[in-house]
């Protein structure tokens, strides 16, 4: 079982642990842990990340919401390294070495 | 042994523990009897579930040979791995309060191991025939919003546990106990309350005419919260996301291990997330008035609560 640790950069490579289970409903989703019954909601900023996580670095993701969204490049990336703490902390993703 | 009818399921019950229920029909999902105690075959405890001051109120164990065992403070059920058996061990003293967590907590999650979704909620059937369904944590006030509902010409149809039943396009759900455990207030409300009984809650049974057995449509979930600062009782529409969320908390589960079943679950409640719409009922914490949330609730069911028109634009839009 991988712990929460080490520090979280843009440069980190985040991967979806493999017993999460996922739901989008509207837009919004609801990630579920299914080994430890720990869940989360996303609201749509989050969701469009979650969707991203898998094939793409989170500077990438960065580029990629900076062009859809209307929101400065610093405050994306402060925003999305603090989803991806919290995501971490419930063991819904994790940090790969 | 006596067939009787739950949650939408048939349950062979020794007949010291079928007293008042609706009488059952088809093949037993379960078959209930009591137990001499026994000591435990290399149980491994595996969760424990508490009150919110902390105290364990229920444990859960798997024993070698595959049987659950659940320990209640005055009981303890044994269920086989497939949820066919369950045998109760209780002192006489203590066998209406098993009965109780019979019901209310080892039935649905009896259910959950065989493959049935079932929430921690209460339940009301309106007079066209919509079933409501109340969710919140512990002492906010679920079996009082199904008392006001009643008042107000509702039936109940759960007082603890709501069944979700998928069907095609909708989700229903079935009728518990024709039993409700009420606090004083509610009691007189309802025309239950007797000489004798405590202010605190009691068992009670409603009027023939104030339950209803049977599976019905579910219309609407509501969850309650009460909120120190809210100027009055209101409804919030939540999203298919937030629904979500509450429906996972409200769930019965057996065994949280069991990665299959959750997976399934979360299938299960996604749909009725995405089908049934949800609102959060918000009311002042010190001053509940669950009168008002009847009419609250009534007026959503008749779609001519305000918040309704822009749900309903926004449900046929997307």
């Amino acid at each position: 079982m991988s712990q929460p640790a080490g520090v979280l950069t843009l440069d980190s490579r985040v991967r979806i642990e493999e017993e999460v289970v996922y739901r989008d409903l509207e837009g919004e989703a609801v990630v579920l842990n299914l080994k430890t019954g720990r869940y989360f909601g996303l609201d749509p900023v989050g969701t469009r990340i979650w969707q991203l996580l898998p094939d793409h670095s989170l500077r990438e993701i960065l580029r990629l919401l900076v062009a859809e969204y209307e929101a400065g490049e610093r405050q994306i990336g402060e925003d999305m390294l603090r989803l991806m703490e919290e995501l971490r902390d419930k063991q819904l993703v994790r940090v790969a070495e | 042994m006596v067939p009787v009818s739950l949650y939408g399921a048939c349950f062979n019950f020794d007949s010291v523990l079928s007293e008042g229920l609706e009488p059952g029909h088809g093949a037993p999902a379960a078959e209930v009897r009591l137990e001499a105690g026994r000591p435990d075959e290399g149980a491994h405890w595996f969760h424990q579930w508490t009150t919110p001051s902390g105290k364990v109120w229920l444990r859960a164990a798997r024993e070698s040979a595959g049987d659950y065992v659940l320990q209640f403070e005055d009981s303890r059920f044994r269920i086989t791995a497939g949820g066919e058996q369950v045998a109760l061990q209780a002192e006489p003293a203590a066998l209406a309060g098993a009965r109780h967590d019979l019901i209310n907590t080892v039935l649905p999650m009896l259910l959950n191991l065989q493959g049935r979704e079932v929430l921690h909620g209460s339940g009301v059937l309106s007079p066209l025939g919509e079933a409501a369904a109340f969710l919140g944590n512990g002492g906010t006030g679920k079996s009082t919003a199904a008392a006001a509902m009643m008042a107000a010409g509702y039936q109940l149809l759960s007082d603890d546990a709501l069944p979700l039943i998928p069907q095609n396009g909708s989700i229903a759900t079935a009728s518990g106990a024709p039993e409700m455990n009420l606090w004083a207030q509610p009691r007189r409300l309802l025309g239950l309350d007797q000489p004798g009984l405590a202010e605190a809650k009691c068992l009670v049974r409603p009027g023939e005419a104030q339950h209803r057995a049977g599976q019905f449509r579910l219309a609407r979930i509501y969850v309650i919260e009460p909120v120190a600062k809210a100027a009055r009782s209101s409804l919030i529409p939540l999203t298919a996301a937030q629904a979500l969320m509450e429906l996972v908390r409200a769930a019965h589960r057996m065994d949280l291990r069991d990665r299959a079943m959750l997976e399934r679950q979360f299938g299960v409640l996604w749909r009725v997330a995405e089908s049934v719409p949800a609102r959060r009922l918000i009311y002042r914490a010190h001053n509940p008035e669950p009168t008002s949330w009847a009419e609250l609730v009534e007026a959503d069911l008749r779609g001519s609560w305000p918040g309704a028109l822009n749900l309903q634009a926004r449900e046929r839009d997307s």
